[in-house]
């Protein structure tokens, strides 16, 4: 293969390829990151196993406390991770779009840069 | 096949320089573009004319990053072609074009040598020319192994140049270096051949390197581990540099996998986080013990209760397991269940310090064992768990049995105790109920392989902490010395222990920063007491002259001292191959013919020192009932492994062996023919740096009888043999253990006259110190010899009859004040008086 042929192959075929496998390293570890899986899994869970037991006997009084407590802890933990949720769509997205971006501009950047040396050449 | 030119790599190579143009282009024009654009700045804020700073600015900007963009081309794409076979087929169809793998710096000094050679009119270039291009004093590869050898990289080039070798060697010859380097690169894993895989392939064909390994320690091997670990550096380093890579990005961690985790506030208190040890550690490479690894994963997964015992000496490994499963769990690449875990280590120590009773310590122990099971999240590890089951009775420790019992059977609490085989038989097995909950996991002393990669991977901290190069050689003796002299430790800590403290000896010698083998051989000297490497270099001339040594102290027996030097050049040579001691011998003979002083003479031999002998009276074991005296048991330490542990470098004499319980006499079986027992507790002793001798004058007639007959010794042995057969008295395949079953003949007159003399030397020397000489007649050592001879019991009657005679006389003379200082006195054979002369 021709040594330009192969540059281009380089440039535009294997940079990319390359570009894409580093983003979708960067968007599963997201994932990971933010413990996806075990959040949603859990996303009622109370928050750090703090339960009530509800104890014997039935007093109408103390059942509504504990049934109370432990919406409490539910809440707690639901918007914790609501919030952990809500970093995890910023980041996907913040890294997505600058993902997209390096892609681009991976591809074009040599093209850019000779045509810039015409453009410098301008000014000299 | 070897077709360098027809290949992509070596037009790649020829493109090289200009790539290297492009490279330097690079750096010029980056400090260009910084130089203008701080003229740019200034101009602008001075609102001066700035166009033509502008534009330079932009063209010498735009160049950098277009010739960094080309060399990321040649160092990504072209010097990796792409292959279409793997090496592994290459090799096997020798059709194939080799050179196609060679990386390219291999491409490149393959080229040159080619070029030298037919410059010299070779057909192909020879084995001294191929290694003189390969010597590259600037390829870090290269550095890296001589410098690790300790072989003057820049003196073996100057010498391949000053010499002009046109040696032809044939296409064969030429083609089977690079065949050899192709295998070696395969075996460590690889898929290019790499400059010190050639080396390495040389080493077996070069007559240089062939002479640096015979002129020095080094082994053919040793290249090869070398380019084995250097490889290992250079896979490392590039896997880090990845840090893009999903591997990588994993180690960052994670957020909010524990939020669904209960608190654990008491067990904090009270605890280790392993966890963040390893975090902290950096994640290093475990190295061995994989298969115990996915054994641990595999108990805890388990959705029933799953409970680990590793069983292991300390210093195996046992701790390294448990930061391979973390390691595992960190970053989410173990089972489902063990992923994401907090291991979390129990400091009992911490605990009984800073509780007043043991109630309140129980009742802290009971909320830590319930926080860990209503967590969810945490692996208990409890380090020496047999110290905890009440078999010590000691201020402070409590018996966590009762407390742990019930949570063992829960499927929410999970943990991994460690204890020894000790602690396992003494205390552990005494709860047959408790150890039932757990999956036992037996934790093996690592080889000497993988200890030798694990002190590869210390050998860069240790440098950059002590400022010291550490030589491969001395990892290599580390191994061989630890391996030898030190067996109350097991591998891999006795030889990372050893290798630190030899580092750290090493700062005495102030003449070098290269940790050698001699320091090595002296810390193990400092540790074990016996003069290491003095005996591994002695040994040879010691065992040339052992008859002439060993006839210094013993007299006579000249058959018996010839043969036991001859089984000792074999056993010591390696002409035998053998796991068991260094020596093992069964001496028979009547009382008092030298057999005890020949193994005194052994021990002082062999281990400077008559001390360094461990005496056993085997008539004490006439009872099957007295193996736990010998080998040990809970309640008394064994009197044969307990002091064999203690002195491994001794000579163990087992005196009258044949009053012993033969079944006693089959422990020694094993001892003679692996090297090892194992003592009533499990724990493996070693004999491997002991001489065994057996003593014992069973069938002593036969040898009187057979003296008697004029009889030769091969007769009087088969003879003797024969006899305690007959009897009984030893089995054949006892006998057949020994190295040597040596026949002591009865004492001559001669003999006995010899043995005066030397007794009435030492009375001498000590009556020195009172500035008295004693003068030694003929006629006083013929009356001792009359007086004390006696076929039956040889020398011994011997020293009896001068105690008698000669020393009692001396005695009461001196307490008389009758022998005045500075005299010498002379005693009448005849009546035994003391005459002042």
């Amino acid at each position: 293969m021709n040594i330009f042929i192969k540059y281009l192959y380089w440039q535009l075929i294997l940079t990319p390829k390359k570009v894409l496998s580093i983003l979708k390293n960067y968007l599963l570890f997201g994932f990971d990151f933010f413990s996806i899986k075990e959040t949603l899994r859990s996303l009622f869970s109370p928050w750090r196993r703090y339960l009530w037991d509800y104890g014997r006997g039935f007093d109408i009084g103390k059942y509504l406390e504990t049934f109370a407590s432990n919406i409490i802890t539910r809440v707690i933990g639901f918007i914790m991770r609501l919030f952990l949720i809500t970093f995890f769509l910023i980041y996907e997205i913040v890294v997505l779009v600058l993902g997209i971006m390096i892609f681009f501009i991976s591809i074009v950047y040599p093209f850019l840069f000779i045509v810039a040396i015409i453009y410098g050449f301008k000014y000299l | 096949m070897i077709n360098l030119e027809k290949t992509e790599i070596y037009k790649v190579a020829q493109l090289e320089s200009i790539f290297w143009c492009f490279k330097l282009i690079q750096k010029i024009f980056l400090i260009f573009s910084g130089i203008f654009l701080l003229f740019y700045i200034y101009n602008v804020i001075n609102a001066k004319d700035a166009d033509l700073l502008f534009g330079s600015v932009i063209v010498t900007f735009s160049v950098f990053v277009l010739t960094k963009n080309l060399s990321s081309f040649f160092n990504e794409y072209l010097k990796n072609p792409r292959k279409k076979i793997s090496l592994e087929q290459a090799l096997a169809d020798k059709k194939e074009n080799l050179s196609q793998f060679f990386n390219l710096k291999s491409a490149k000094y393959l080229d040159e040598a080619i070029k030298d050679s037919k410059r010299n009119g070779l057909h192909y270039p020879n084995y001294e020319t191929i290694l003189k291009s390969f010597l590259d004093v600037k390829n870090q590869r290269i550095i890296f192994i001589f410098s690790r050898l300790l072989i003057d990289l820049n003196g073996l080039k100057k010498e391949l140049e000053s010499k002009e070798c046109l040696t032809q060697i044939t296409r064969e010859e030429f083609e089977a270096i690079f065949e050899e380097a192709g295998r070696i690169s395969l075996k460590r894993g690889g898929e290019e051949i790499k400059e010190g895989d050639i080396i390495t392939a040389l080493v077996k064909v070069e007559p240089h390197l062939k002479q640096i390994i015979i002129e020095s320690d080094i082994d053919e091997e040793d290249f090869e581990k070398i380019n084995d670990w250097l490889e290992r550096i250079y896979l490392k380093i590039q896997k880090d540099k990845q840090f893009w890579s999903y591997e990588n990005l994993l180690k960052l961690g994670s957020l909010g996998k524990d939020w669904t985790a209960g608190y654990t506030p008491t067990l904090d208190s009270y605890s280790i986080d392993w966890t963040d040890i390893v975090k902290r550690r950096g994640f290093e490479d475990i190295i061995g013990h994989k298969e115990k690894v996915s054994q641990i994963e595999r108990i805890l997964s388990k959705k029933d209760a799953g409970n680990a015992l590793i069983i292991g000496e300390p210093g195996v490994g046992r701790k390294n397991i448990i930061h391979g499963v973390i390691k595992k769990s960190l970053v989410g690449q173990s089972l489902p269940n063990v992923n994401n875990n907090r291991f979390i280590e129990l400091d009992i120590v911490s605990l009984s310090s800073t509780t007043t009773s043991f109630e309140q310590m129980e009742k802290t122990l009971e909320q830590c064992f319930r926080e860990v099971s209503n967590a969810g999240n945490v692996i208990l590890i409890i380090n020496d768990f047999h110290d905890f089951l009440g078999g010590k009775e000691k201020a402070g420790v409590v018996d966590v049995s009762g407390i742990i019992g019930p949570y063992l059977n829960s499927p929410t609490f999970k943990t991994i105790c460690l204890t020894s085989y000790a602690g396992l038989h003494q205390y552990i097995e005494n709860k047959p109920s408790l150890l039932a909950q757990f999956q036992r996991i037996e934790v093996e002393e690592m080889g000497t392989e993988e200890t030798l990669k694990i002190l590869e991977n210390d050998v860069f901290k240790l440098e950059a902490k002590h400022q010291k190069f550490i030589s491969f050689n001395s990892l290599k003796e580390t191994i061989i010395v630890c391996e030898k002299y030190i067996s109350n430790y097991p591998f891999p800590q006795k030889a990372i222990n050893l290798l630190e403290e030899a580092v750290i000896y090493s700062g005495r010698d102030t003449e070098t920063n290269i940790v050698l083998p001699e320091h090595i051989d002296n810390m193990i000297s400092e540790k074990t007491k016996i003069p290491v490497g003095k005996i591994r270099s002695k040994e040879k001339e010691i065992l040339l002259d052992l008859e002439e040594i060993l006839h210094k102290r013993v007299v006579g027996q000249e058959e018996a001292i010839n043969e036991i030097s001859s089984a000792l050049r074999r056993a010591r040579t390696g002409v035998q191959t053998r796991k068991g001691p260094m020596g093992s011998f069964l001496f028979l003979g009547p009382t008092g013919v030298g057999k005890t002083e020949t193994a005194k003479a052994l021990a002082e031999t062999y281990f400077n020192s008559e001390e360094k002998m461990v005496r056993i009276d085997m008539s004490e074991f006439q009872r099957i009932d007295d193996i736990p005296r010998l080998l040990g048991s809970e309640k008394q330490p064994g009197i044969l492994t307990s002091q064999v542990s203690e002195n491994p470098f001794s000579l163990v004499l087992l005196d009258e062996i044949e009053k012993a319980n033969p079944d006693i006499l089959n422990v020694f079986l094993q001892v003679l023919d692996e090297g090892y027992v194992n003592d009533n507790l499990g724990r493996k002793v070693s004999f491997n740096n002991t001489i065994i001798i057996a003593t014992s004058n069973a069938g002593y007639k036969t040898i009187l009888k057979a003296i008697e007959e004029n009889k030769e010794m091969p007769e009087i042995k088969k003879d003797l043999l024969a006899a305690i057969f007959e009897k009984g008295t030893f089995r054949p395949e006892f006998i057949n253990r020994f190295d040597g079953t040596i026949v002591f003949k009865s004492l001559t007159k001669e003999d006995l006259l010899t043995i005066a003399q030397i007794q009435l030397n030492k009375l001498n020397n000590n009556l020195r110190a009172k500035k008295i000489e004693l003068v030694i007649t003929e006629e006083l050592k013929n009356k001792i010899v009359e007086l004390s001879y006696d076929p039956v019991f040889g020398a011994r009657e011997m020293k009896r009859v001068i105690q008698d005679k000669v020393e009692n006389a001396v005695a009461r003379a001196l307490l008389n004040d009758t022998i005045p200082q500075g005299s010498k006195i002379q005693i009448d054979s005849d009546n035994f008086t003391i005459s002042i002369s």
